[in-house]
This record gives structure tokens, C-alpha cells and sequence, in this order.
């Protein structure tokens, strides 16, 4: 084959128009039904049909509206007499397929007796069921929400997305040497031998004989018959080959399907590019599937052991905090108990305002010709020094929970040692993250997975505001090296207030002083309890161990000696309190 | 198509034009882990029941399409259908698929899509899904006898009934969770098939006519369960068929006229009952009778860890 000359396919186009100049010649058809579908559902009843030569239609009554592909013919109402007459047909015609089914939908009438706007749009409906379904070549073409038109089939044949595959069609060929059939049925007897190629358009073609040339076919359709060949190559567009026993040698070729799929391989290569873009900013495998009961339950496994790991991880961080920030951290977990209120508005600020000095810093440093030095020891500290605070806060916080949790005196807690800061640490540091452990696992139910969520959420916060409110108590214990110039430094009750032996929350802390050993609590000036016993006891018969030892505190209330020497030492530093008075 | 198969056909045309007639409709929602929320989060609990009340009402989808058979050289399909019930049969001449679904559209997402000779449909859980919708929901579908067929089955729960007689199977792969399907083959495969392949999680399967399906080898792979193999069919002539059971019961429906050589590697040949009547121990197989002039030979070869092994002969 070779590309055609423009004139070779004057006869083609020629025989086209001869045809067209005739619209009405072809009578009204019955169009052959190759797909539907029916889609029922509460608010939903659609009616989509596809034809043999690839047009659909689409009916549908959705949320109100009533649609004809795009258009809308409609509006109905929900179990109206619309709706209720639309879903009759639908079960109607569910059973059926091909000529019953374009049969039965043609011959729907909606009913005289549905009058108004149901009647209105059901008439639209049924005419547009019967354009649909008696569309042909000299019928009559419907513009969207016009009248219907007339037109010729040339005009129609040109408008449609025929022409292009009619184009690709009779691109390669030779009209001179191919016999051209236009509107009218072709046969090859048996026996006989035809040494051309043929084109036939809007025509039957049947071959019980030998057909040698290749076959190009724009809606008509081919029968190879027993005993009848095709030796050459089938090419068709809007047309069907039926192999009734026959044989086509050569390669049969839908150019409409070739076209659509050329199409999709293009959209495919771009869609690939894209996901190749997309890749170099996440490699992470997209997967939209709906994960399964045991998919959740591997995934929440997942996330617990992932939390466990964190848990352990803050723990030792903890412990080794605790052990380095010694007395320092006594002061400041003190001083968040004493008054935290004000400890989370330090905090908070602080936090606000760390960015802010960091780069006021940076700036200080800058300008200066020897602060340029201490840049290098700057940068990278001061973001540190914040961290570790916020830290060691986080740690006081962790105390206090860990020492009301001891409390409440838990027999799987047996094994905590409630006169030891790391265990108590670790205790608390436990009933912060609880939460979070416990919402990871709800993460796996079904219908409250959500609450999961809420839990995980919580914690988090928790841990926030104890780290926040923590760095506050830092912040105003100068990095724990003594209590606030409010605070008395000498009350050992306060002292035991947030100890895990002692009863966590004594609102006063003379009555507590007083129900825990019997001794008579006096206030002092600013209403702080001070027991005297207490006092005595923690300078005179504390051993002079490792702080925090359990020799200290016992559940009668007797304060912790080892915790108030250093308290002493701090006070002695600041000068204030009794011990600096004496 | 022939009335006796269009009659099972039926539409539910939802609340507009049956309204009042389901009556499961109104059912809730199940309270799996009521008793454990209530100890732990009975606020939380009641909020989430609270929320999930509104919806009870199952939204049920009907989606039916039904294609011709044109020019199609092949149809590879693949269904994955999370649970209800599911059948599979032979569809009438000229027809290339007819698939029915019923699904609950609160619990699950559909899928039917056709395209360049592929099929997949089925559902799939809904993330997040207000009511549950299992069981009540059917997949119904018909494939062509025209032209060759790859059919790829992924089953999660309930009953499936497959009849793939007459279906032109070229490729046959069926894997199931839990549930109780069944499979038939009454006459010959048209198609060659190489290899047929049925992965059973915890389920009751059952197939007969396993010879019909023309294949050269057949594997059978069961977890947990009690499986039924009807050897009746016609056998290609390099017919192997190997069985994977871990836990249940395994039998074997022979046809006298059919001879068996069973081979069997128990992992833990100890908890693994074995009753073979009717067959001869040689060597370090089991023989039919008929072993020696049997006009249809297979080999069989067993792998079971705990559990049975019966065989049944059948005229």
C-alpha cells in the first residue's frame, strides 16, 4: 500500500456525499445495544446503555436531578411519581439485553396519567430514550437541549469523531485500486476470487469466496462466511467483523479501539512521568486499599512497640538526668510543686521566648569583634542548653505524676522504689505515655478508633505542658540552683509534699503535718506550715547517705534529711532562709 | 439467553419504590467491644454509638451490566469480593459478562469496570464503614462460553458457588479467606488449561468434576478446614494434582475408573490420619487397583500436617 493522492479518495467522498445528499433515505433503525448498565440505589437510579458503534446514552436520577448525560432534563422528587416511574422501567428492563431491551425502552410510555412536571420530565425522558435508540444515519440529530435538527449524513458523519477515524481508515490506501462500496451490501460468491482491496461504507459484506486485497469497512459490517477467506488485512471503524466460520489471514484492526488505545498509552506515559515527579519528593508507596481487621491490629502492634521503644528511650534519658542534674533537679522539681501555676506562665514564655533570643544572640555576637568567637559555642548550644532544660522539666513533671501514682499504692508497682527519684521518674514518665500506648491499640477497633486518636492526643499534651511547665521551673530556679525569693526554703513539709510515701494533695500542709506523725504544725508568717519535730529530725537523725535515699521520708511524714541538706546548701547560697539565719 | 437464567434476576429498587418492604434495614450496627469500653471509656463508648446511630439505615446499591460478545479474542477477569455470597456460571451465548451486585453502600466500594478485554469487580470494605452489610450482599455473575477465559477469584467470606462449566477456562486462580465455597465443572474445559490453583485459607471447599477442568496441574493449598475433592472428569493425560493441607480433613472422590497413584509427605506423619481403602502400598506410593490399566492415570501428590485423609470411590 502506499499514501493516496487527494484525489484518490475523490470517489470515497463522492460516494459520501451522494449519500448524504439523500438524509432521509435510510429509515429510521433499531441501533444495536452491545452494553448496560443499571445502577439502583437510595438516591441514585441510572440507566447508561452503549450502541455498537461506540455511542453511549446515560439516563440517570440522582439526588433530585434528573440528568441525560450532562444535560439536565430535570428536577424530581424522592419517591415521586417521576422517580417511582423511572425505577419501574429500570426493573423492567434489568432482565433484558440487546434488541428486547432497545425494544422495551422504546416502547416505554410513561403514562398519560402523570401530569405536571413528573409528566413533563418523563416525557423528556421517553424522547430522549427514542432519539437514542432510533438513531441513524438519515435521522434526524437532536442539539443538546434544542429541537431536533435535521441533518445529512455527511454532516453528521463529518461532525462526529468518525471522520477521524475515517481518515485513519483510508489513510494508506489506494482508492484507484480498491473498489469502493458506499451504501449498499457487497457479496463474494463461493468460489469466486477477488484480487482488489475493498471499502465498503454504511454497508454488509458478505464473503463465502476468496477475498485477496486487504478490507477497510466505516460502519458496515464484514461476515466471512465457511468457507470464505480474507487473505489481507481487516481495518474498521465503527463496524463488526464476524467470523462465521471464515478466516481474515491478515490482522484485524479496530481503528476507533486503536485510536482510544494510543490514547490511554499516552495518558499512561504522562501519568507515569508524573508519578516519577512525584517520587523524587516521596518514595512512599501510595496504597488507597481499605485495610483489613488484621492489617489494623498489625499496624496498632506496630505503632505500640514504636511507642515502647520511645518510652524506653525517655526512661533512660530520665534516669541519666536525673543522676547528672543531682540536687539541682531536687530544687526544681520542688519549685514546680510548690507553685506550678506560675511555673507553666515562665514556661510558656520562655518557649515564646527562646527563638527571640537565640537570634538576638546571634546578632550580639555578631556585632561584636571577640563575641564572633562565641558564635561557634552559640548556635549549637543554646538550642541545646533549651532542649536539656525543657528535659529535666519534663523530668520534674515526671516525678510529681510518678510520686502520686506510688501513692495510690498499685500492687503491680511492687517492684518501684518509692524513695527512688529514677524510679519515680520512670513511674511517672510511664502514666504520661500511658495514654498514648492505650491509644495506639484503640487505633485497631473498629467505631472508635477516633477515640485512639483523642487519647494519643492527650498524652502528648501532657507531655507538653509537664515539659513547658517544667522549663518554667527551671527558668525561675536559675537552672536549680535555688528556689524562688517567694518561697520558703525551710518548709520541710513541702518538701515531702510531692514525695510518693507521703498523702499526695494536702491542700494544708499544717493539718498534713499534724495527721501524719501527731505533731502539733504551726504556721508560719506567710501561712506555710512548719513542723518543728520534722525539722529537727531531718537535720539531727537523717543519715548523711546519697539524697533521696529511702532512709528518709517514711509514710509517718518524717521529712527526707538528705533531700534537705542540699535544699540548705542552696539556701545558704542565696542567702535566705533559716539556714542562712543561722 | 434462556428464561431459567434471566428469571433469577431481580432488582431492589431501594426505599423510593419499595418503601417499608426491607425490613433489615433497621438493623444496627454490632457492639463487638461493648463489654471492654464500657470498663474503660463508657463516655467514650456512648458518644461513639451515639454517632453511629444516625447510621443505621443501610444505603443497599444494585449495579448490573450486562455486555455483548463482539470482536473480543479473550476476557481475563478478576473478581475480589470481600464477603456475601458469590456465584459464578456460564453465560449465555453472544454474551460476554453479566454481572449483578448488591452491596451495602455504607460498608463497602464497588468495582465494576470493563476495558480492553478486562473485567474486575467485586467490593472492598469501606474504611471507617457504619454498619457492616456481610452476608446480606450478593455478587452475581455470568461469563462468556465464546471465547477463552482468565479468571482470577480472591474471596473473603461466606458461600460462593462456582459453575464454570462451559466457561472456555485458560487460567483458573481461586483464593478464598474464610467461608464455605464450591466449585463444579460438569463437562470438559473447552480450553487448555496449564495450571488451575484454589488457596483456601479457613474454609469448607468442595469441588467436583476436578478432571473437567482440563488442566495439567491443579494445586490445592488449604489452611485450616475440611476439603472435598471430586477426581470425576475428564483428566488430561499428564494430569498432577498436589494438595497443601495444614490443618482438617481431606477427601478424595475417586472414580473407579480413574487410576490414582497417591503420594503423600506428611509433616507430622503421626498426626495425620490416613484412610486408604481400596488403594495398594507400593513402594513409597499408594495405587488404584486399576492402576495398571487404567485408560485415565493421575498423580497425586499430599502434604497434610494435622488431621484426615479419606478416600471415596465413586461409580
Amino acid at each position: 500500500m502506499h499514501r493516496p493522492d487527494a484525489p484518490a479518495l475523490l470517489p470515497v467522498l463522492t460516494c459520501a456525499a451522494l449519500l448524504g445528499a439523500a438524509p432521509e433515505a435510510s429509515v429510521a433503525q433499531e441501533r444495536e445495544v452491545v452494553a448496560s448498565t443499571v445502577v439502583v440505589s437510595r438516591n441514585e437510579a441510572a440507566l447508561d446503555v452503549e450502541f455498537a458503534d461506540g455511542d453511549p446514552l446515560a439516563l440517570s436520577f440522582s439526588d433530585g436531578v434528573a440528568r441525560l448525560g450532562d444535560e439536565v432534563l430535570g428536577r424530581y422528587q424522592a419517591e415521586g411519581e417521576a422517580d417511582r416511574a423511572w425505577r419501574r422501567l429500570l426493573a423492567e428492563v434489568l432482565p433484558l439485553t440487546n434488541g428486547p431491551l432497545a425494544r422495551h425502552l422504546r416502547a416505554w410510555e410513561p403514562g398519560e396519567a402523570i401530569s405536571g412536571a413528573d409528566g413533563q420530565l418523563l416525557a423528556e425522558v421517553d424522547e430522549a430514550l427514542e432519539h437514542a435508540l432510533l438513531q441513524t444515519h438519515g435521522a434526524s440529530a437532536r442539539a443538546p437541549g434544542g429541537a431536533p435538527q435535521e441533518a445529512g449524513w455527511v454532516a453528521e458523519f463529518m461532525q462526529g469523531a468518525q471522520v477521524e477515524g475515517f481518515w485513519d481508515a483510508v489513510r494508506d490506501i489506494d482508492a484507484t485500486s480498491f473498489e469502493i462500496v458506499a451504501g449498499d451490501d457487497y457479496g463474494v460468491d463461493a468460489g469466486a476470487v477477488v484480487d482488489h482491496g475493498i471499502l465498503v461504507v454504511d454497508g454488509r459484506m458478505d464473503v463465502r469466496g476468496t477475498v485477496q486485497g486487504d478490507v477497510v469497512l466505516v460502519d458496515a459490517t464484514l461476515a466471512v462466511h465457511e468457507g470464505g477467506s480474507v487473505l489481507g488485512d481487516v481495518r474498521h471503524v465503527d463496524s463488526r467483523v464476524e467470523r462465521m466460520g471464515g478466516v481474515v489471514a491478515g490482522d484485524v484492526v479496530d481503528l476507533v479501539r486503536e485510536r482510544r488505545r494510543n490514547a490511554e498509552r499516552e495518558r499512561d506515559r504522562i501519568r507515569a512521568e508524573l508519578r516519577r515527579e512525584l517520587r523524587r519528593f516521596d518514595d512512599r508507596p501510595v496504597d488507597r486499599r481499605q485495610p483489613s481487621a488484621f492489617a489494623r491490629v498489625r499496624g496498632a502492634l506496630g505503632d505500640l512497640v514504636a511507642t515502647a521503644a520511645l518510652f524506653v528511650v525517655l526512661a533512660l534519658l530520665a534516669a541519666g538526668a536525673t543522676t547528672v542534674a543531682g540536687e539541682r533537679g531536687e530544687v526544681v522539681t520542688r519549685a514546680l510543686g510548690r507553685d506550678p501555676a506560675k511555673s507553666l506562665v515562665v514556661g510558656l514564655a520562655g518557649t515564646f521566648l527562646a527563638l527571640p533570643a537565640y537570634v538576638v544572640g546571634i546578632v550580639a555576637l555578631a556585632v561584636t569583634i571577640i563575641g564572633v568567637l562565641g558564635l561557634f559555642v552559640w548556635i549549637p548550644l543554646f538550642p541545646l542548653a533549651a532542649l536539656a532544660a525543657a528535659f529535666v522539666g519534663l523530668v520534674a513533671t515526671s516525678r510529681h505524676v510518678g510520686a502520686w501514682v506510688l501513692a495510690r499504692d498499685y500492687g503491680f508497682l511492687r517492684w518501684a522504689n518509692s524513695d527512688d527519684r529514677i524510679h519515680v521518674a520512670v513511674v511517672g514518665l510511664a502514666a504520661l505515655m500511658a495514654p498514648m500506648a492505650a491509644g495506639k491499640m484503640l487505633d485497631a477497633v473498629p467505631l472508635i478508633g477516633w477515640t485512639g486518636s483523642l487519647l494519643e492526643g492527650l498524652s502528648t499534651m501532657a507531655l507538653a505542658v509537664g515539659a513547658v511547665a517544667g522549663l518554667g521551673a527551671v527558668i525561675t530556679t536559675r537552672g536549680g540552683r535555688q528556689l524562688g525569693d517567694d518561697h520558703a526554703i525551710h518548709d520541710d513539709l513541702e518538701a515531702a509534699a510531692w514525695r510518693p510515701d507521703v498523702r499526695y494533695g494536702t491542700a494544708d500542709a499544717a493539718e498534713a503535718g499534724s495527721s501524719r506523725d501527731g505533731a502539733t504544725g504551726e504556721a508560719n508568717a506567710d501561712g506555710r506550715a512548719v513542723d518543728a519535730e520534722t525539722e529537727a529530725s531531718s537535720r539531727n537523725e537523717a543519715p548523711a547517705g546519697e539524697p533521696g535515699s529511702s532512709e528518709g521520708g517514711t509514710e509517718t511524714g518524717k521529712p527526707d534529711a538528705a533531700m534537705q541538706e542540699p535544699l540548705e546548701e542552696a539556701e545558704e547560697e542565696s542567702g535566705e532562709g533559716p539556714a542562712a539565719a543561722k | 439467553m434462556s428464561p431459567s437464567h434471566r428469571s433469577r434476576r431481580s432488582l431492589r429498587l431501594g426505599r423510593a419504590a419499595t418503601p417499608g418492604r426491607d425490613g433489615r434495614r433497621e438493623r444496627r450496627p454490632r457492639r463487638r467491644f461493648a463489654g471492654v469500653v464500657s470498663r474503660i471509656l463508657p463516655i467514650v463508648a456512648g458518644a461513639a454509638f451515639a454517632s453511629s446511630a444516625g447510621a443505621a439505615e443501610q444505603d443497599w446499591k444494585t449495579m448490573s451490566r450486562w455486555r455483548a460478545a463482539t470482536s473480543e479474542e479473550q476476557l481475563r477477569v478478576r473478581v475480589e469480593y470481600v464477603a456475601g455470597t458469590l456465584t459464578i456460571r456460564p453465560g449465555v451465548a453472544g454474551t460476554l459478562y453479566d454481572a449483578h451486585l448488591r452491596f451495602d453502600a455504607d460498608a463497602h466500594v464497588a468495582r465494576l469496570e470493563y476495558d480492553d478485554e478486562r473485567l474486575r469487580l467485586g467490593t472492598t470494605d469501606k474504611e471507617n464503614a457504619s454498619s457492616d452489610g456481610r452476608g446480606e450482599g450478593r455478587l452475581d455473575l455470568e461469563l462468556t462460553t465464546d471465547v477463552a477465559v482468565d479468571l482470577d477469584v480472591e474471596f473473603g467470606a461466606g458461600a460462593a458457588d462456582l459453575d464454570l462449566t462451559g466457561i472456555p477456562l485458560r487460567r483458573l486462580e481461586l483464593r478464598t479467606g474464610a467461608g464455605q465455597p464450591s466449585v463444579r465443572v460438569d463437562r470438559s474445559n473447552p480450553a487448555p488449561m496449564e495450571t488451575a490453583s484454589f488457596r483456601l485459607g479457613a474454609a469448607d471447599f468442595r469441588i467436583s468434576g476436578l478432571g473437567n477442568l482440563n488442566a495439567k496441574r491443579i494445586s490445592v493449598a488449604a489452611g485450616v478446614g475440611a476439603v472435598t475433592l471430586g477426581l470425576d472428569g475428564s483428566w488430561d493425560a499428564e494430569a498432577r494434582l498436589v494438595v497443601d493441607l495444614g490443618v482438617g480433613a481431606l477427601t478424595l472422590r475417586v472414580p473407579e475408573s480413574l487410576g490414582v497413584r497417591l503420594r503423600r509427605a506428611a509433616l507430622l506423619p503421626l498426626l495425620a490420619s490416613w484412610s486408604l481403602d481400596g488403594m495398594v502400598k507400593r513402594d513409597d506410593a499408594h495405587y488404584s487397583a486399576n492402576w495398571g490399566d487404567a485408560s485415565r492415570r493421575l498423580d497425586v501428590e499430599i502434604k497434610a500436617g494435622v488431621g484426615s485423609l479419606d478416600v471415596e470411590w465413586i461409580r
